[in-house]
């Protein structure tokens, strides 16, 4: 269990910077997600922190030591592989226990810790099993418990539900969760999937491109993301993004006309007024509106999601999409009044695309 | 031929040809055979004797047993000995360097140039080194000695070993030796408890290539050693002379050289097909 | 971090380079020097004498030499080129999954397993004038006995005969792991185009192969180069210089007249042809590619 700290640090391939100025500290204990979609530097960041890959400028500090220069077999991390790479020469028994052997643990010792550890991932029965025999499930679990098994400063997770198909994912994540909530530990846990990051994480890094694009809880980055590119990202389904004009303190555009709030008033005053806007909204932020709205779109298609109606609508260019429950069942090419919730409206700057509400 | 049809007379010339071309294979290794089972003046018979009428084993008892034939027994040994060592350095040295060649630890260029020295090598035709060996060794009296020829052989192996084990190496799921790396091993300890465990495959093959290579190479062999550490191949030669062909002797000879290349193909042929099963990491 | 694997590296790199270095280039280095020299070894007390580029120009001069490089030329070609024909043509055969392929596999790669030296004893007795199974066999096709290992015309394809015999399995098998590594898709599609059977193998089993074609020329280019010790059990170079292959040659040049410094130089000559045959051959086939 230690905090991790990362400084100024960048990684270059040649001409491509896939890791830029990366800065952020990770506390004792603290579940921390790297997000971002695939290519974007963050599993070259977790090989970094792991030791595997040396940072071409920056310094990595594992628990408040300097650890550029350690050996990633010293540095007391466990790593998740997304293909979990197991010794396929192995027993279950032996690939948990292999680190500790390395380690010249006593053979008490590492049997004990072996058989806890496979009874608290519910796979003490598979220890005298290899690999090749195990189910997808129950291999992620033994690449787990070899992680466990060895108390390490510092958990490193690379995708490790990615290969699983769809429930069996659902579960695992729970089940994660309730792991490393019991465990104490402090996790690095890379993906490309919001969901994941949003469950499970203390806090998140969003990255695109190599670059972080913002720090914070999931609810920090789900409420108040600090750009279009985190607003877009996290939240399925998506959030809309409308161009729009805003004259007089009124939003306008095909099919809204909506008032500013004074709060957005000052907001766009101190920012420096520029006319043209992207506004962002939710879906589950968009009501049907019994009374008549200065915002009316026209349905396009009603997706039937089973719990709710997934509506979308457009009017002229712009389409967006809303989240109905099922009691108003809308039909295609009705013409409906729609409200926004404004206390959760965004605005972008058109060019920046830096959120400026 | 793959997944096109084919019309029956098709099928059948197929299979007349190629029943023809087994024959044509197959043949002379019975002849051997049989060659090697008949006395020596059964030999000079035309028309030739397809199933021989007196089937004697003398060939075989009289180059085992007597003594003037020279003792077969120490030739085995000694083809054995040089043989297995060959292996042995070979892959342990062999596989060695290619681990180092198939990392990025060292730079591109540097392994490059390594690979390519080891390619060249390859190419050199056996007697370019075979002349200076000769006069090298003899002045290190290595000549007629094991060792002489076991440094030939695996000099002359060595490149096939690092080339193949090379490609063996970087077909590994590179994460299995970073999962290594990461439970504490280090560079050795990976090799020797992960990489080597799961390239049996490639061990194998290398080793068949290697004993078929030192088991019946004949130029070196006949130079670099005269009586002490003679091997077998030598010994065959040794039979022809202008007089007389000892066609009984130099057959069994024949036969009993090839038994063990057969017995240590298949041995190690499923060897391969044990270490493919281990599967792959991920389902 | 990085330093420490990069000293292991070069550590697992020692054991080899080294022994390369001294079982390599050590003796090549010694040879390339006594090329410049004149020395015989059956002279006691003799010493090398200094006579610079004289035995290589030589060479060109040197007639038995140069006998020698067309007989392992000429070899090199018709035992290469009867090896891909047939080898091909069994490639594909096995492809076809007969029930016969699996039995055909064994068979097929003993003549590979037995030595050179045994298989040329072996075809010494079969092409032998007087009681040899071969002339029995062209009886039956009204031919008369021939002469073979003692005729200076027939020597040679003998010799070709016995190398195809022993080394078609090399064709065979890397051409048909070639081919099994087409999808059958391609020809599936290709039948559903229209394109009859022989398109289909001109214009795609043909290209596809050509990775694994090149890879088993290369190898035969310098095996069959190399020839020795099957000649060596079954003529001996003869009759008079009709199967002196270049190998015999140089090892008779240093080895029974002690020529050192000729058979130096013709050895660096003989692996400098290798070379710029290998060379040649695979720009040959790069360009090839390319202009596709």
């Amino acid at each position: 269990m230690a905090n991790l700290v990362l400084k100024n640090i960048t990684k270059n391939f040649g001409k491509i910077v896939a890791v830029n100025n990366f800065n952020f500290k990770v506390n004792d204990d603290e579940f921390i997600t790297l997000v971002g979609p695939s290519g974007c530097g963050k599993s070259t960041t977790l090989n970094i922190i792991a030791g595997l890959e040396d940072p071409t400028e920056g310094e990595i500090y594992i628990d408040n030591i300097f650890s550029n220069n350690i050996s990633p077999s010293k540095r007391d991390i466990a790593m998740v592989f997304q293909s979990y790479a197991l010794y396929p020469h192995m027993r279950v028994r032996e690939n948990i226990g292999f680190g500790l052997k390395i380690r010249r643990f006593d053979k008490k010792e590492i049997r004990k810790r072996v058989t806890e550890t496979a009874d608290f991932l519910g796979i003490g029965n598979l220890l005298d099993r290899k690999p090749a025999e195990l189910s997808g499930g129950q291999r992620q679990r033994v690449a787990l418990g070899r992680a466990i098994v060895r108390k390490p400063k510092l958990f490193l997770l690379d995708e490790p539900l990615s290969n699983l198909d769809a429930k069996l994912r659902t579960r695992m994540r729970a089940d994660l969760k309730i792991l490393f909530s019991d465990l104490k530990g402090t996790v690095v846990y890379v993906t490309h999937d919001q969901l994941e990051a949003m469950t499970l994480s203390d806090r998140m890094v969003v990255v695109k491109d190599g670059v972080i694009q913002q720090i914070g809880s999931p609810d920090e980055i789900y409420e108040h993301p600090s750009n279009l590119f985190v607003a877009e990202f996290v939240g399925s389904p998506s959030m809309n993004f409308v161009d729009v004009k805003i004259e007089n303190g009124v939003i306008y555009s095909d099919g809204i006309e909506m008032a500013l709030t004074k709060q957005l008033l000052d907001k766009i005053a101190t920012y420096g007024y520029k006319k043209e806007y992207i506004l962002g909204i939710r879906p589950e932020n968009i009501k049907i509106s019994k009374s008549e709205s200065k915002i009316r779109f026209e349905v396009e298609v009603v997706e039937n999601a089973g719990a709710e109606y997934i509506v979308h609508l457009k009017n002229g260019k712009i389409r967006i999409s809303l989240i109905s429950e099922k009691d108003i069942s809308p039909k295609r090419g009705e013409s409906l009044n729609l409200q926004f919730d404004v206390n959760k409206t965004h605005l972008f700057d058109i060019d920046t695309k830096v959120t400026i509400y | 031929m793959f997944g096109l049809t084919k019309s029956t007379v098709e099928k059948v010339l197929l299979y007349i040809i190629c029943t023809i071309i087994i024959i044509v294979v197959v043949f002379p290794l019975y002849w051997l055979i049989i060659t090697s089972l008949k006395y020596d003046i059964d030999s000079y018979i035309y028309p030739p004797q397809f199933f021989p009428v007196n089937i004697t084993f003398k060939n075989y008892i009289d180059i085992l047993f007597l003594a003037q034939e020279g003792n077969l027994v120490k030739y085995f040994l000694n083809s054995l000995i040089i043989t297995i060592s060959t292996i042995f350095l070979s892959l342990l040295f062999g596989s060695m360097a290619a681990y180092s060649l198939s990392k990025n630890y060292l730079s591109i260029m540097f392994r490059r140039m390594m690979l390519a020295f080891v390619l060249v090598i390859r190419i050199f035709p056996p007697i370019t080194t075979a002349i200076p060996y000769y006069i090298i060794l003899s002045k290190f009296g290595l000549i007629d000695t094991h060792i002489g020829l076991i440094i030939s052989y695996v000099a002359f192996s060595l490149p096939f070993t690092i080339w193949l084990m090379i490609g063996f190496f970087q077909s590994l799921p590179a994460e299995i030796e970073k999962a290594a790396t990461i439970d504490g091993c280090n560079f050795w300890q990976r090799f020797i408890k992960i990489t080597i465990p799961l390239s049996l495959p490639g061990l194998a093959v290398t080793a068949i290539f290697g004993f078929l290579y030192s088991w019946n190479e004949f130029m070196l062999a006949s130079i670099l050693t005269s009586e002490n550490a003679k091997t077998l191949p030598v010994v065959i030669a040794g039979f022809i002379s202008d007089k007389y062909l000892f066609w009984g002797k130099m057959t069994a000879l024949g036969v009993l050289m090839t038994i063990p290349v057969i017995i240590f193909s298949s041995f190690a042929q499923r060897n391969i097909v044990r270490g493919l099963t281990f599967g792959a990491v991920k389902e | 971090m990085l330093t420490g694997y990069r000293k292991w590296s070069i550590i697992f790199l020692l054991p080899s380079g080294l022994f390369l270095i001294f079982a390599y280039v050590y003796p090549m280095v010694y040879s390339f020097i006594m090329s410049f020299f004149s020395y015989s070894m059956l002279i006691p007390g003799a010493k090398p004498v200094f006579i610079g580029i004289d035995n290589y120009l030589k060479i060109f001069s040197n007639p038995s030499f140069l006998n020698s490089l067309r007989i392992t030329f000429i070899f090199s070609i018709v035992a290469i080129f009867f090896e891909f024909i047939i080898g091909l043509f069994l490639a594909l055969a096995m492809s076809a999954n007969l029930r016969i392929t699996g039995v055909f596999r064994v068979f097929m790669f003993i003549p590979l397993m037995i030595a050179p030296v045994v298989a040329g004893v072996l075809w010494r007795n079969l092409f032998h004038s007087s009681y040899g199974v071969i002339n029995f066999f062209i009886s039956f096709l009204d031919i008369p006995p021939q002469i073979w290992l003692g005729s200076a015309q027939q020597a040679l394809p003998a010799v070709i005969v016995v190398e195809i015999w022993q080394q078609l399995p090399v064709f065979t098998f890397i051409l048909a792991a070639g081919i099994a590594s087409i999808p059958t898709e391609l020809n599936k599609a290709a039948l559903v185009d229209g394109c009859g059977r022989m398109r289909i193998f001109w214009n795609i089993t043909l290209p596809l192969l050509k990775p694994a074609v090149i890879v088993a020329f290369l190898l035969r280019i310098i095996d069959t180069l190399r020839m020795f010790d099957i000649v060596y059990t079954m003529t001996q170079g003869g009759p008079g210089t009709s199967t002196k292959f270049l190998s015999l040659h140089i090892y008779e040049k240093g080895l029974k007249f002690f020529d050192i410094g000729t058979a130096a130089a013709q050895s660096w000559f003989f692996l400098i042809i290798v070379l710029l045959i290998e060379i040649y051959f695979i720009r040959l086939v790069l360009r090839r590619g390319t202009a596709r």
